[in-house]
């Protein structure tokens, strides 16, 4: 993640004698500024120095150039919602197209929150292309899971299922938002439709779920990618689950100090939780009180505090390690329904009412405050998360 | 062991190599061998001269006392915006890293609080959007992530 500190150690250049004549600001008028000018009086890399630490909403609002400046890749990025959205059931052209298993009716965008703009993620790469189904034309109150998880401020697509019913991806699938740029990951050992699937600690895991076919190695497997050791990207072989009992549902694992936490069924359902400790590379039971209440969507803001969102009574609860209990935060009626969440930087995103609309929770504030976010026409939410904003050069701003 | 520096406006100031090598760049040329003469500095002027040499000498008197430091630091950055400018400019061409940090907060912190139409005017900011956008900035600003 890129950290201000950083940018400051790069600006030792001397300063040259007509950078230095600009200054007399006093003397000037404005048609000798050049419109890329930040800061009149100072040189733009200085002028970046100091507007590094004013809020990217605050800079937005004041010049064309102060703009593109929070959008260039030099700068530290503000944090945007990116979706996965699949089209509205209702949509008469799905119908029509949802068999057809040339297009992909799923889409990437990301919604800036400075702009307040919905915009397009780069298309996929086309080769291999990827055919994924979310839903089947004769069973259309069903979703098939379509996995995705972020991994240091990167987005990676797991796992989901083909037309003809088959693992859509043999490698992950991953997004780099400063780069601007998909690429894939190393293959996994099995392609899966599904699997427990999560981040912690700047690796990826892969656990259990189904391949082409239902088998009880796979059920039982365990596989991590760490991104860290960037010479050698390759799925790591972890300590195996003790049976097949995660392997039923698609499962969204959360990493929590250290260790990756799930349950084995959504919602409010009897179920089953496990934890896998990283450093111990063991399988532990999961504590009593996170299980009990674990009843939607959870998700960690930086790994370290834990949120979930009661898809029955629309409450958001935090995690109290010392204790084993959660703490409820709000109950809300726009909560229920909650189906996938993700926590970052102050804010808790919800995905509610079957993809229809994302809530928005501060949760650094008290009481809580939130707003309700509406997907772009036509389609619904399958999956936020939340990451650096893409980069953009002066040519893509309109 | 004393350095003679000499400003754009050609006034020398004589100064303990102790405090002077506070700036990388003198210090580099100290380590090179090539401090012996007048070492000449003709994008700083003697007014602003002084004054980074005043942060120099009380960083080197006051290392150990964090608070009596912060204090000088708070004090010192009070200034108008063009002896500002002329510090930051100075702090990046001596390469004198706290005092740029220090002025680079300090323009930084001049924004905060302000309204984008107060910022243009403190800054001297051309106001180039049109009535169009500016009617959107207007709305009541959404939700973002924290920084």
């Amino acid at each position: 993640m890129p950290n201000r500190n950083s940018s400051l150690h790069s600006f030792a250049a001397m300063e040259s004698n007509s950078k230095h004549t600009n200054h007399k600001t006093s003397e000037e008028s404005s048609d000798n500024i050049p419109s890329n000018t930040l800061l009149p009086g100072l040189p733009n890399h200085l002028a970046e120095l100091c507007l590094s630490s004013v809020h990217p909403s605050l800079l937005y609002k004041v010049s064309h150039s102060w703009r593109r400046l929070i959008y260039s890749p030099s700068f530290p990025p503000f944090f945007s919602l990116y979706a996965l959205l699949s089209p509205s059931p209702s949509h008469q052209t799905v119908r029509n197209h949802m068999y057809d298993s040339n297009t992909n009716s799923i889409k990437f965008l990301s919604l800036d929150p400075i702009s307040s703009t919905w915009q397009p993620l780069p298309s996929l790469p086309p080769d291999p292309p990827l055919h994924i189904l979310h839903r089947h034309p004769s069973f259309l109150s069903r979703k098939l899971p379509i996995q995705t998880v972020t991994v240091s401020g990167h987005l990676v697509l797991i796992a989901a299922t083909t037309h003809q019913f088959m693992p859509a991806l043999s490698r992950p699938l991953v997004f780099n938002p400063i780069h601007n740029n998909w690429f894939y990951g190393p293959p996994f050992s099995i392609p899966r439709r599904w699997c427990a699937t999560g981040s912690v600690a700047g690796s990826v895991y892969v656990a259990s779920g189904v391949g082409s076919n239902y088998s009880g190695d796979v059920a039982r497997s365990t596989e991590r990618w760490d991104l860290k050791n960037s010479l050698d990207w390759k799925w790591e072989k972890k300590a195996g689950l003790k049976d097949g009992r995660f392997s039923r549902e698609s499962v969204e694992a959360v990493g929590y100090k250290g260790k990756l936490c799930m349950v084995n069924v959504k919602g409010n359902a009897v179920k089953e939780g496990a934890i896998y400790d990283v450093e111990s590379d063991q399988w532990e039971d999961m504590p009593e009180g996170m299980l009990a209440g674990w009843n939607g969507p959870v998700a960690t803001m930086d790994e370290m505090v834990m949120y979930v969102v009661d898809e029955a009574k629309g409450a958001l609860s935090k995690y109290d390690a010392k204790k084993d209990c959660w703490e409820k935060l709000i109950e809300l009626v726009q909560l229920k329904g909650a189906e996938q969440m993700d926590a970052g930087r102050g804010r808790v995103c919800v995905v509610c009412a079957k993809g229809e609309r994302v809530v928005v929770v501060d949760v650094v504030v008290r009481p809580v405050r939130l707003w309700v976010v509406e997907p772009p026409p036509d389609l619904q939410v399958v999956a936020v998360h939340i990451l650096p904003r893409m980069s953009q050069t002066v040519s893509e701003l309109s | 062991m004393a350095l003679e520096l000499k400003s754009s406006d050609n006034k020398i100031f004589e100064v303990e190599e102790l405090v002077a090598v506070q700036s990388e760049t003198i210090k580099s040329l100290v380590e090179d061998g090539c401090a012996d003469n007048v070492i000449p500095l003709p994008n700083v002027d003697s007014k602003t001269l002084e004054l980074v040499l005043d942060w120099c000498k009380n960083h080197v008197d006051m290392k150990l006392d964090e608070e009596k430091l912060k204090e000088y630091e708070d004090k010192f950055i009070e200034v108008d915006q063009a002896v500002l400018y002329d510090l930051l400019l100075a702090a990046n061409y001596l390469n004198i890293k706290d005092l740029l940090n220090r002025a680079c907060q300090k323009v930084a912190d001049m924004l905060k609080g302000k309204t984008p139409e107060q910022i243009r005017e403190t800054l001297n900011i051309v106001n180039d959007f049109s009535p169009e956008e500016e009617e959107e900035i207007r709305k009541e600003n959404l939700w973002a992530f924290e920084e």
